[in-house]
């Protein structure tokens, strides 16, 4: 006889029993969860938004130099440049989160860049000539707009490659033309697109360093005049320590700079933006949790007799209360799903009419259904134990 | 399912019955201003098999009693014993165990789930007991061939007349195979007709073997049951047969009684 007092409720029958009551009220189901939908939906769109916000921002304050730091030699107890050793760039690229290094050499003494050979020498215009290896292209993030850039062929040919300014200074349009630079002519590489954080580079003719070191004689020809480096994003402060020993170990005569109120803005842009949305969908998902919470309460008061039937049939006060308390999370858990639907279709369709980078947070999209569920186990807790506290006869009566 | 021809089979061992539920000087006051007596100090037993119907105007203390038999309700004074255990000593789960395993009501309202089909509404009668899914369905089925509505298993609620929906409340009661099923007012929602089909599917369940306690103010239903009380503002001014102990059925003492079988559609 002991055996049989004792009521059993498996798991199974819980949520098929809370699925009864979601499943034949679709109307009020629908209702009850469109508030956690519509939270989920703000707290799915607006990480979604801000993250894509944020990628945007973050690359146009990379573009614009964030995560970049330039390694120049600094000057020694001589009053001369302590030259970097040749080793610098292989030593900077191993270190981490560094993405990509561009060397510039020592141009040669008194070299300007002339539109022809009869133009007078002190008629520079204010141009330069500088000397690169291929490298520097992607370390600067600068586009090619006429021609081609240097490879390994042409970085050893009298050949240039102009900034813009340079390009519209000289009259240069298109690449075959020819410059005078330090007395011989250079055919014209390509012309590059205004570089937004090396504005040096916009007034530049570019040279291949092999060409120079082949052409040039000079004690400081072939080496480091600047070395930029690109971190990954939002690294910059990490990258920034190691590098003066990574370039020139044990030597305190190398400077490293970086565009510090970039690289700060950057970062209390990462932060605000997060917070905003963060606190938005808060607010939002506290609202669908009171929505939730008052259904259940009117659910309660209008299932007075089922819960009085279920009582008699032997149901312990516990049974009840997790009966509704799983109806409340499943309520939520439904609006969950919708709710991220509904906010990754918006913040995709956000980006891409904005032309941003399309943006999900791979955490909201775990954390949307199981926040939901808690929200909504949260909201069901004070109707379920209404529920549960419920006397049987009083129940029965009421219909 | 036919009706025995001697009823002493749900009698107890030796000739001596252990009663099922026993009360003994059980009250129920309301506290308020003033305070309420529904039920003064009464005392009853069921046994095994018993048909008991409790008769009485409305307001005269009867669904008390039948809630505070069925365990549903807390005395405010007395003792109430459910196989000689005390109930008033137990913790809620205990009580609830009780009656998943040997306490059915059938109500007046049905209470039956308008969204799922009889044979779930039946097989919810096993949901607290921990009965295996597919043995649910089977006894549901079974229940539902045995009060005659075999080809309704799959119909709502909704889709049924008072008196199927009536059925189907009962064989959810008897699914559960319980010691005493109460009934509190079966037929308060039926038609007469329909009324005396379930009435008389509720003395065949008696006859079957399982007391059967129904609350009912018709005194001409009443009359179907071999033990009657009749209460009055909360007294039990009525015993039928006189001597309380004298509990067993004899069909002697029955009145008329309609035999009726449960697959008869009086209802319709």
């Amino acid at each position: 006889m002991n055996a049989t007092f004792r009521s059993r409720f498996r798991v199974r029958d819980v949520l098929r029993t809370a699925w009864l009551g979601v499943a034949s009220r679709p109307h009020r189901t629908a209702l009850a969860s469109l508030g956690v939908a519509l939270g989920i939906a703000s707290l799915t769109a607006l990480t979604g938004v801000a993250a894509s916000n944020q990628a945007q921002l973050l690359a146009n304050l990379d573009r614009m130099g964030a995560n970049l730091a330039i390694i120049t030699p600094a000057i020694g107890p001589d009053d001369n440049l302590v030259p970097l050793p040749a080793t610098a760039p292989e030593m900077v690229k191993r270190v981490d989160f560094v993405a990509d290094v561009g060397v510039f050499e020592t141009a040669p003494e008194n070299i300007s860049v002339y539109r022809s050979d009869v133009v007078p020498p002190t008629e520079s215009n204010g141009l330069k000539v500088t000397v690169a290896r291929p490298d520097v292209l992607r370390a600067i993030e600068a586009k090619v707009a006429e021609g081609r850039w240097f490879d390994d062929a042409s970085r050893s040919l009298p050949v240039t490659v102009l900034g813009r300014t340079a390009a519209e200074r000289l009259g240069i349009t298109q690449p075959g033309d020819r410059v005078w630079i330090g007395g011989q002519w250079y055919g014209v590489l390509g012309i590059l697109e205004s570089a937004g954080l090396a504005t040096d580079i916009d007034t530049a003719a570019i040279i291949g360093d092999r060409w120079v070191r082949d052409a040039y004689e000079g004690a400081t020809i072939g080496e480091i005049s600047e070395m930029y480096v690109r971190a990954e994003p939002g690294q910059t402060a990490r990258v920034k320590d190691v590098l003066a020993s990574a370039a020139s170990p044990g030597s305190p005569f190398v400077s490293v700079n970086t565009l510090t109120a970039l690289t700060d803005a950057r970062a209390s842009a990462d932060d605000s933006l997060s917070t905003l949305g963060l606190t938005l969908a808060g607010i939002a998902l506290l609202v669908g949790a009171i929505g939730i919470a008052n259904t259940m309460v009117v659910a309660v008061l209008e299932r007075r007799g089922e819960i009085g039937l279920r009582r008699s049939l032997g149901a312990r006060p516990s049974q009840i209360a997790t009966q509704f308390l799983t109806e409340a999370a499943t309520l939520a858990l439904i609006g969950g799903i919708a709710g991220l639907a509904l906010g990754t279709g918006a913040a995709t369709l956000f980006a891409l009419t904005r032309g941003q980078p399309v943006v999900i947070p791979i955490e909201t999209v775990i954390a949307s259904p199981l926040v939901a569920v808690f929200v909504g186990a949260a909201a069901g807790l004070y109707p379920a134990l209404r529920a549960a506290r419920l006397s049987p006869t009083l129940a029965l009566r009421a219909v | 399912m036919t009706a025995p021809t001697t009823t002493d089979t749900a009698g107890g061992i030796g000739g001596r019955r252990r009663p099922i539920i026993e009360i003994c000087g059980v009250s129920k006051i309301y506290p308020g201003t003033p305070a309420v007596t529904a039920l003064h100090p009464s005392s009853l037993r069921i046994d095994p098999g018993d048909q008991l119907a409790i008769v009485g105007a409305s307001g005269s203390g009867k669904s008390t009693l039948l809630a505070i038999l069925g365990t549903l309700d807390d005395p405010t004074d007395g003792t109430v014993r459910v196989d000689g255990r005390d109930v008033g000593a137990m913790r809620e789960a205990e009580r609830s165990a009780i009656r998943s395993s040997r306490i059915s009501f059938v109500f007046q309202q049905f209470h039956l789930l308008p969204a799922i089909s009889a044979t779930e509404n039946v097989a919810t009668g096993l949901l607290y007991t921990g009965t295996s899914p597919k043995e649910r369905h089977d006894r549901a089925v079974t229940a539902l061939e045995a009060v005659g509505l075999g080809q309704r298993l799959r119909n709502r609620p909704g889709e049924l007349s008072g008196g199927e929906q009536q059925r189907v409340a009962i064989a959810r009661a008897i699914v559960r195979d319980p010691a005493v099923l109460f009934a509190d007012e079966p037929t308060g929602a039926l038609d007469s007709a329909t009324g005396e089909a379930i009435v008389a599917l509720l003395t065949k369940i008696a006859d079957l073997g399982t007391a059967v306690v129904m609350v009912t103010h018709e005194a001409a239903l009443a009359q179907r049951f071999t033990r009657r009380i009749r209460l009055k503002d909360g007294h039990i001014i009525d015993r039928y047969p006189s001597d309380p102990q004298h509990a067993s059925r004899s069909k002697a003492l029955q009145p008329a009684r309609i035999r009726s079988t449960p697959t008869s559609r009086q209802e319709q």
